[in-house]
């Protein structure tokens, strides 16, 4: 196992460097174009940089990052865990399944606006009402992952289990979890991305705090540098949890897979 | 103990035909006996196991276990968690105070030993099986099922691998019932043979191998053969 180790942290160096590389290109073309435009509608990266130092001196930028991020996490806590919940009830029965399909196809169609908006409107302008509302966007979409998990398991592997009197808690961890694991990556993935635009959404229409906040207030003043100040310092969050916490977290769930380097 | 009394086991397929699988079988395994269920391809042995071990409950009739020990089995396929290591899947079925255990002389009877840290997709057929047999012995059952453990190894392996199954059972008290389509493999093991008609299954005979183990060699083996297909010229 230990003879393991070094070549994972090669292939974290390896995907770090390329996504450092694509980057830098990215500002390059970026500071090209704003040169060339030279609109305020436009601005360069300095500026944008500028911005970002003044906010992060004042403290105002880590504020409304750490309320989005907070947002984002405990709706993220509350979609997972709900939605693997009926995912797995719906993947295990097949009677509800096809009796509660059409709602699962319903909410999963129904616009994250008009869920933040009755969320507003029926529960007040708190808290609760938003983060309830993002997590109510995403469940459809972690149970709809988690129900193709649930009808994924190996009956031959649950039966070896009883056979041999696994406890509740051994057949979870041993047989149950690690058959479910690519589906609750899945879902995590295309879920902390889908999240953390709508808490955006739910922080324009109704809160005093967070990224979304900022940006419409910057909106009002057409401060486009200020916009994206607070856009891309957020996609930097976002983008460090996923490489120092979803990517190495998945490839330890994956060593067992024969050719998985 | 084990006493099988099946009047029927039906299946229903997805159109709704249903089939006999097994009709009146009936058979006991003593304590401490070893026992083998032999019949043609399709005659129900697997589905016999699988109602022994509690799989399938849906079926007409009674089947009782009395033994004081864990039941273990070894399926036709090997059934190891495709995510945890050879040694942690055997330690895996083992009460938390045989789990941490010393293991090295059954691995090394099975010839699994520098394997321990390996995973199931990393192994041939052959020794993903033998980490089946050695999950199954690891628990000291006190009634062990196997279905066909031997099948698709080559024959010197098979062949050591009945003689160590011998040796386990020897060691101590196990009640086996084991599954196969091979005769010779049955006269050389069993104490007693129960013979299946085709399907749908029913009990065609139960015939005693009254030659003590020792002196089964493969001459005596032979002979034994003949006068079984003597006795019952359907099995062929």
């Amino acid at each position: 196992m230990s003879t393991k180790r070094p070549t994972a942290v090669k292939a974290t160096l390896r995907s770090a460097g390329t996504l450092l590389a694509s980057l830098m290109a990215l500002l390059a073309l970026w500071f090209v174009a704003a040169l060339l435009i030279g609109s305020r509608a436009f601005p360069s990266p300095g500026e944008v940089l500028a911005v970002l130092i003044r906010d992060a001196v004042s403290g105002e930028l880590f504020f409304h990052l750490g309320m989005t991020l907070m947002r984002v996490a405990a709706a993220f806590v509350l979609a997972m865990a709900i939605g693997s919940a009926i995912g797995i009830g719906l993947g295990r029965n097949r009677r509800a399944d096809r009796f509660f399909d059409p709602w699962v196809i319903l909410f999963l169609n129904v616009p994250a606006l008009v869920t933040i908006v009755l969320a507003y409107i029926w529960f007040g302008l708190n808290e609760a009402a938003a983060i309830g509302a993002v997590a109510v966007n995403k469940i459809p979409n972690v149970a709809i992952t988690l129900r193709e998990g649930a009808r994924s398991i190996d009956p031959g592997l649950t039966e070896m289990a009883k056979v041999f009197r696994f406890s509740r808690w051994k057949m979870l961890r041993h047989v149950v979890m690690p058959q479910l694991q690519p589906y609750l990556a899945a879902a995590t993935r295309s879920g902390i991305a889908l999240i953390w635009k709508i808490v955006l959404v739910v922080e324009l229409l109704g809160r005093s705090s967070g990224v979304g906040f900022q940006i419409h207030l910057y909106f009002q003043y057409f401060d486009v540098a200020a916009i994206l100040a607070y856009t891309l310092s957020f996609v930097a969050v976002m983008l460090a949890v996923e490489l120092l916490v979803l990517q190495p977290y998945e490839r330890a769930a994956r060593r067992w897979r024969p050719g998985h380097a | 103990m084990l006493e099988v009394a099946i009047t029927s086991k039906r299946f229903t397929s997805a159109d709704g035909t249903r089939l006999q699988a097994i009709g009146d079988l009936c058979f006991s395994v003593g304590t401490g006996r070893f026992t083998c269920l032999v019949g043609p391809s399709g005659c129900g042995k697997t589905t016999t196991l699988r109602l022994i071990l509690g799989l399938d409950t849906d079926y007409g009739g009674q089947i009782r276990v009395s033994e004081n020990g864990p039941t273990a089995a070894v399926f036709q396929e090997p059934r190891l968690l495709p995510w945890r290591t050879v040694d942690q899947n055997i330690r895996l079925v083992l009460p938390d105070a045989l789990a941490g255990g010393d293991l090295s002389a059954l691995y090394q009877s099975l010839e699994l030993t520098g394997l321990e840290n390996f995973y199931p997709g990393e192994l041939s057929v052959g020794l993903a099986r033998r980490a089946a047999l050695a999950r199954a012995f690891a628990l000291e059952p006190s009634l062990l099922l196997l279905d066909e453990p031997f099948v698709s190894l080559d024959e010197p392996l098979a062949a050591r691998l009945r003689t160590l199954l011998i040796e386990v059972w020897s060691a101590q008290p196990t009640t086996v019932l084991m599954v196969t389509h091979n005769l010779r493999e049955a006269v050389e093991l069993a104490d007693e043979i129960v013979l299946m008609t085709p399907r749908p299954g029913t009990l065609l005979a139960i015939h005693r191998v009254d030659v003590p183990r020792t002196a089964r060699d493969p001459a005596t083996v032979l002979a034994l053969l003949d006068d079984l297909r003597a006795a019952y010229p359907k099995i062929g």
